[in-house]
């Protein structure tokens, strides 16, 4: 067998997974709670990406509004991992199979990419852009690219569980 | 039957009532843009309501926080409007006498209550504590701000359990 399916496999058979699983109340919770986790991460990562774009926010520098937002984006981050990790455990098998959950996953790596490509690069040399008017054209980029993705990633949820 | 009952079958089998139950893409792309409003509403009242509480941006004045987000607040609710009142049209009469929903609608009122209470009473004198520790009226106003949003989510996501599977009820006499 595949390892990957393997691995889903066994995921799925943990105590923790089949719990979930077989529990009438325990996903409907995890997925209301994921979906605060919606509204913390991805609600913080567009209040710094609508900045990054120029659109709003503008008369906070781009290294203020990081510094105040980035815990929260984390901290989101944090919940979306565990309550998502604990949705996907309980059906881990199905899941392996699922297209739209491999676009999902691969939209959320995507994002990150683009993250760091931004924290590496144009943030580098944030002291001398972050005032101007208009930032360079990657920060601008760096910013539509993350707000695309997130609410791709958003769509992407609410269809995994249509397929 | 009811008059909520003839206007929810009545909305049911509008044009977009009809197109949004015979559609088996519309429904699911309804509800995912609905989340992400989400995101936009409850996201940009959070921050309000956290500067409120005196939990984050205290360096910056309410009123400063309150005219950037609240535009913000405003376009997300008017989205919500509209692809909630959407998703309603296609399952007006499963819904309209559901309880979640219910609550849900009362809860969504609550929000506004406490919202306009605020801005009627405490934030009248908001030049008075702007920029220090708010008052106690403030930070009940932030706190309750984001308890009753955050159940609306919760509201919702179990209306989506209790509606989308429910069989079509028999029509009040």
């Amino acid at each position: 067998m595949h390892t990957l399916y393997s691995l889903c496999y066994w995921l799925g058979n943990t105590p923790l997974g089949s719990a979930i699983h077989n529990s009438t109340w325990m996903f409907p919770v995890i997925e209301t709670v994921h979906l605060f986790g919606v509204v913390v991460l991805v609600g913080s990562a567009s209040v710094l990406d609508l900045r990054l774009m120029g659109v709003a926010f503008k008369d906070y520098t781009v290294s203020r509004l990081a510094a105040r937002f980035l815990p929260w984006i984390w901290a989101g981050f944090a919940v979306q991992v565990i309550t998502g990790g604990l949705l996907f455990a309980s059906e881990a098998t199905k899941m392996y199979g699922s297209g739209v959950f491999r676009v999902k996953m691969l939209m959320i790596a995507a994002a990150g990419i683009n993250a760091l490509v931004f924290h590496f690069l144009a943030y580098r040399s944030v002291g001398t852009w972050e005032r101007d008017p208009v930032a360079p054209l990657s920060v601008r980029l760096a910013g539509v690219i993350s707000v695309l993705l997130w609410f791709g990633i958003v769509g992407a949820g609410r269809w995994i569980a249509y397929s | 039957m009811t008059p909520a009952y003839t206007f929810a079958h009545w909305l049911t089998q509008t044009y977009i009532g009809r197109e949004m139950q015979g559609n088996a893409y519309l429904f699911p792309t309804v509800e995912a843009l609905h989340i992400m409003g989400s995101a936009a509403l409850v996201g940009s009242t959070s921050i309000l309501s956290l500067r409120l509480a005196g939990l984050f941006l205290t360096d910056v004045p309410v009123s400063k926080v309150a005219k950037q987000f609240l535009p913000w607040a405003w376009l997300g609710f008017a989205f919500q409007v509209i692809t909630g009142t959407l998703l309603f049209m296609s399952e007006a009469t499963q819904a309209y006498d559901n309880v979640i929903f219910q609550v849900k609608m009362a809860l969504i009122v609550l929000a506004g209550i406490n919202a306009l209470v605020f801005q009627q009473t405490v934030y009248r004198r908001v030049a008075t504590w702007d920029a220090s520790n708010p008052p106690f009226g403030a930070k009940f106003a932030g706190y309750a701000s984001i308890v009753v949003w955050f159940a609306v989510i919760a509201a919702g996501r179990w209306l989506n359990s209790s509606v989308a599977n429910a069989p079509m009820p028999p029509p009040p006499v």
